[in-house]
């Protein structure tokens, strides 16, 4: 499941995210926000994802920069939220 | 604070989403000057007092829909989402609305989730029923990622130009002041193109419908417009007081003139229908809302294209609405987008009414008659 979330996650950006800045790849270390990836409208998106795709339920309150910042950030967040639900 | 903490946000010392308080108007002041009016200029007196009164002071004031403030790491107000209670009814049944403007954030790229988190935590209150009639593009989009595209039906702007010169001269102006002063000249060379008879702009000789109008006070609207609405399966649920009040806060807007109310007449008497406009000559009238009984928009829309090229105005613009298309296009109005309506609910019956045509839902229904909808704060 561990290894789901990762390539659920790094696909949902590859294939949102980085067209529209002209990019190939992201390091999974990489800030998104800083290298305007991802926005408000942007974050909405992936928010929509995690709680669709993959069954995550996200207070507003966690809509973070520490929880989407990277694609670490948002696999340990995904991670962490689902070690909690089951 | 119990709402902000409710939603899960942080408390007052803490970042995160409060609801907004007294505590908060002069920084939302400064950020709605900064982001929608002049950055240069500090806010003025008369937008923080607007800002209380439209939000805090609300008439229908309900605990638990309310505006958001985005507080930022630094305990600065960053963000903003303004929220009028309404209530509606569907198919009789009532509603607990809310409609939601404003949304705005200080300094994106510092607080890059800002504007999700007050959309978010907006759409999650406890409203049957979400509404925003002045959603930018940045805003539709937002909406459009949480799954709520924008309804065309209620999102098209119109225009009908009644002196073709003069609005051109009042569409250069509106960018460039200094051209008001062709204004004059216009009016002059628009006099002689309205003798032309096949001028497309010239409005019919004879009335459609053949009743009469007349200018009325809030009563009298007051006491008609529920006949108007009744039509619509999802309509406001005024009571007498709620509307007065509503109208007596359009009467403030000035930026476009004068506030014109009229009730349109049949010919036996029988009040067709009624609209509340801002005019003033060589300007372009503002229509705040037209309504009117089924099969009555185009005797309606009639009179007040006369009214406000008796007055003097070289164009009248305002928000489409399905009841209105029709008269609308006999009319030769040409239409734009400019802002986008976007709803939201969980109730699949009410949104498809919505998106069918069959609901009032802007206008005097959401935020378009409250001042902060492109009215001045300078005087």
């Amino acid at each position: 499941m561990q290894t789901d979330v990762g390539s659920a996650v790094r696909d949902f950006i590859a294939d949102n995210f980085l067209f529209r800045e002209d990019r190939e790849t992201v390091a999974d270390n990489e800030s998104l926000l800083e290298n305007g990836l991802l926005d408000s409208t942007g974050v909405l998106e992936l928010v929509a994802f995690l709680e669709t795709d993959l069954g995550i339920d996200i207070k507003d309150a966690e809509i973070i920069p520490e929880n989407f910042d990277s694609i670490d950030a948002i696999i340990n967040y995904a991670k962490s939220k689902l070690a909690k639900a089951a | 604070m119990a709402e902000a903490d409710q939603r899960g946000a942080a408390g007052p010392t803490q970042s995160g989403i409060q609801t907004f308080e007294a505590s908060h108007v002069a920084a939302v002041a400064e950020l709605f000057q900064s982001t929608f009016r002049r950055p240069r200029d500090p806010a003025p007196d008369a937008l923080r007092n607007y800002l209380e009164d439209i939000f805090l002071n609300h008439r229908l004031s309900d605990p638990d829909i309310c505006s958001l403030v985005f507080v930022d790491a630094g305990g600065k107000v960053a963000g903003f989402i303004g929220v009028l209670p309404a209530r509606l009814t569907f198919r009789g049944e009532p509603l607990r609305a809310a409609v939601a403007g404003s949304l705005m954030v200080d300094n994106p790229a510092e607080n890059p989730l800002a504007g999700a988190r007050l959309l978010r935590s907006f759409l999650s209150g406890p409203q049957d029923l979400s509404i925003s009639e002045s959603a930018n593009a940045l805003s539709a989009g937002m909406w459009e990622r949480l799954g709520h595209k924008p309804v065309a039906a209620y999102s098209l702007d119109w225009v009908r130009v009644l002196r073709p010169v003069g609005f051109g001269v009042a569409a250069l102006a509106s960018g460039f002041r200094p051209a008001k002063m062709l204004s004059p000249l216009a009016m002059a060379v628009d006099a002689g193109l309205g003798r032309i008879a096949r001028n497309p702009f010239r409005l019919e000789s004879g009335r459609r419908g053949g009743g009469l109008a007349a200018d009325v006070g809030d009563d009298e609207l007051v006491a008609h417009i529920p006949e108007f609405i009744e039509q619509f399966a999802v309509r406001p649920d005024w009571d007498d007081d709620r509307l007065r009040w509503i109208l007596k806060h359009a009467d403030r807007k000035k930026r476009y003139g004068r506030t014109f109310k009229r009730l349109v007449y049949g010919k036996g008497g029988k009040p067709l229908g009624c609209y509340i406009y801002y005019g003033r000559p060589r300007g372009i009238a503002w229509v705040l809302q037209i309504l009117a009984r089924p099969d009555s928009a185009a005797a309606v829309l009639d009179d007040l294209l006369r009214h406000a090229h008796d007055l003097g105005s070289v164009a009248v613009r305002g928000r489409a609405h399905p009841s209105l298309m029709n008269a609308l296009t006999r009319e030769n109005a040409f239409f734009f987008s400019r802002s986008s309506t976007v709803v939201c609910s969980r109730n699949a019956d009410l949104t498809g009414a919505i998106n069918s045509g069959d609901a009032l839902v802007t206008g005097l229904a959401a935020e378009a008659w409250i001042r902060l909808i492109g009215d001045e704060f300078d005087q």
